[in-house]
């Protein structure tokens, strides 16, 4: 038998006994199922809303805001990082500018600036696409700066020796230089981004996956809960999943992704 | 090189060489030294005297190896003949005129092959000519010539990581002469490679130099390859870095592999060697 298949049976037998553990305690009425419903009740609860989702189209609405909030505010969030990251890295004023507040932004718990977004920009799509943003920009902006700054001396000796200017060697040296950088910070920013988007549903808004989990949560309908956390988690391994597919086909020639290829 | 790769089209010689020579001016050397001083940190505590009124030519045409200790300020002397760091004082002229920046005259190797990995092996060759604004199409039978010049056909579309270490720096070779410069200035381009690589990348490397008619200035602190590669040998002594003698190697231009193991090279081996015990004390330590 191969390792992998080894490790993937292992892991469901793990599965099968925890699944049947959970079942028996929750059926022979040991815990609430309000608390903790049987995998069962969540199996069941899942295949409706997955069902409605796809034939009834009931919540296509909550899951496309969902999915739109985490998009925009992942491409808002680590497309201003990189920017302002590539400023940073190239000229010392924008460093001594920017760099104070980045560390008070970091500083700050941004999930406790959601109800102020909701304030500011109302029930709308914007303040979750802005938290999501925020909650995204740090460790995309930190990568950046590290990234631009791992070139080795004899590489810009090379640019300089065959008389590259400025542009040509940030362009074709430290941008492709960074990007290994990026890319793991980028696979860090999508999950940020789903807990912004999220997190914004709960300060205030009228429709989306985060919604539909505080709804269910407040009728204490758990079952239901565990089954929007379900499509919330399957939205952002797919998401994740982009990330990782377009990391492996853009920095290709890392000796990271080269060693995976290998195994 | 901006105006070399902007306006003019390259033309190739019926032999298929990469590029032609462009005439020399023949008036001044290819390199001259002028009493060049260079010192790190100067006016602080940490000052440092690293190369110590060095004088020294290389002709048009002709080879010479630096040849040195390490840690004696010959790749410094190399990279601020190439313009990359200034001299403290002293004065430096390629083709007669004063280097002030790196020029178009000068090409420079290191001691790694520096390609980058995310370019295939064409690319990185044609790097010199991209990085100037140079359509990729206008020179890529150039680099092809080089490629093929330095051995390498069939590799133009590998990456950089599929490559042996004497493969990379072949090349490494080719970027260089991209840009068509006059001078060659080798930072020890085959330090990191096993002996009998080296060598052979020696003889390639001599062939090429010779059969492009450039000037080269080769650092190494091997006086195997210094004697080889050189028609002149310019020993140094370790820091401050200064000039402790010269040895010719009058062994012709065109030079086999079979010249490697003869006495005669190793009279020029010996000689250069000689020079090199002479600027260590009786410990071995540099004086």
């Amino acid at each position: 038998m191969s390792e992998r298949a080894k490790s993937a049976l292992t892991f469901l037998a793990s599965l099968v006994v925890i699944m049947g553990a959970w079942e028996y305690v929750s059926r022979s009425g040991g815990v609430n199922e309000i608390v903790v419903p049987a995998p069962s009740s969540i199996m069941e609860a899942i295949w409706f809303v997955i069902t409605n989702l796809f034939s009834k189209l009931a919540y296509w609405q909550d899951t496309w805001i969902t999915l739109y909030e985490i998009v925009c505010g992942f491409l808002l969030g680590s497309g201003t990082a990189i920017v302002i990251g590539s400023l940073v890295a190239e000229f010392a004023t924008a460093r001594r500018i920017v760099i104070p507040y980045t560390i008070a932004l970091n500083s700050t718990p941004k999930i406790a600036i959601a109800p102020l977004f909701v304030i500011w920009f109302g029930f709308g799509a914007m303040p979750k696409i802005l938290i999501a943003a925020v909650i995204c920009f740090f460790p995309v902006f930190v990568n950046t700066v590290t990234g631009l700054q791992s070139t080795e001396e004899e590489e810009l000796e090379l640019m300089a020796s065959i008389r590259a200017s400025r542009w040509q060697t940030f362009l074709r040296l430290k941008l492709p230089r960074s990007a290994p950088f990026v890319f793991a910070s980028l696979r860090t920013a999508m999950a940020f981004a789903a807990i912004g988007a999220v997190i914004g549903e709960f300060a205030g808004a009228q429709d989306g996956l985060g919604f539909q989990i505080e709804f269910a949560a407040a009728r204490l309908e758990t079952a239901r809960l565990f089954a929007f956390l379900f499509v919330v988690s399957l939205l952002a391994y797919l998401l994740y999943s982009l990330i990782a597919y377009t990391e492996r086909k853009v920095i290709f020639w890392s000796a990271t992704t080269r060693m995976q290829r290998l195994q | 090189m901006a105006r070399l790769f902007g306006r003019r089209k390259q033309t190739r010689d019926a032999a298929g060489d990469a590029g032609p020579s462009r005439p020399l001016r023949g008036r001044h050397p290819a390199v001259q030294v002028e009493g060049v001083t260079k010192i790190y940190n100067e006016d602080t505590p940490q000052q440092l005297l690293a190369l110590d009124n060095i004088s020294m030519e290389v002709a048009q045409g002709e080879v010479v190896a630096l040849l040195g200790p390490s840690g004696c300020g010959k790749s410094t002397l190399l990279k601020m003949i190439g313009g990359l760091y200034p001299a403290t004082s002293g004065r430096i002229f390629v083709d007669g005129a004063p280097v002030t920046e790196p020029g178009e005259l000068t090409g420079m190797m290191f001691q790694k092959p520096v390609l980058f990995p995310w370019l295939k092996v064409v690319d990185n060759v044609l790097l010199p000519a991209r990085t100037q604004g140079a359509k990729r199409s206008e020179f890529l039978d150039r680099a092809n010539d080089l490629i093929a010049l330095a051995g390498l056909q069939g590799f133009e579309e590998s990456y950089p990581w599929e490559l042996s270490g004497g493969m990379q720096q072949r090349v490494a070779i080719c970027r260089m002469l991209m840009g068509e410069p006059k001078v060659l200035l080798l930072d020890e381009p085959f330090g990191a490679l096993d002996e009998m690589t080296r060598e052979y990348m020696d003889l390639e490397l001599r062939r090429i130099i010779i059969r492009q008619n450039r000037s080269a200035l080769l650092v190494t602190h091997n006086p195997l390859e210094a004697a080889f590669i050189g028609d002149r040998v310019v020993v140094m002594t370790t820091r401050p870095g200064k000039i402790a003698g010269e040895v010719e190697v009058p062994l012709g231009k065109d030079r086999s592999e079979d010249l490697l193991a003869s006495d005669e090279l190793n009279v020029y081996i010996r000689e250069a060697r000689s020079l090199l015990e002479l600027a260590k004390d009786s410990l071995g330590r540099p004086l």
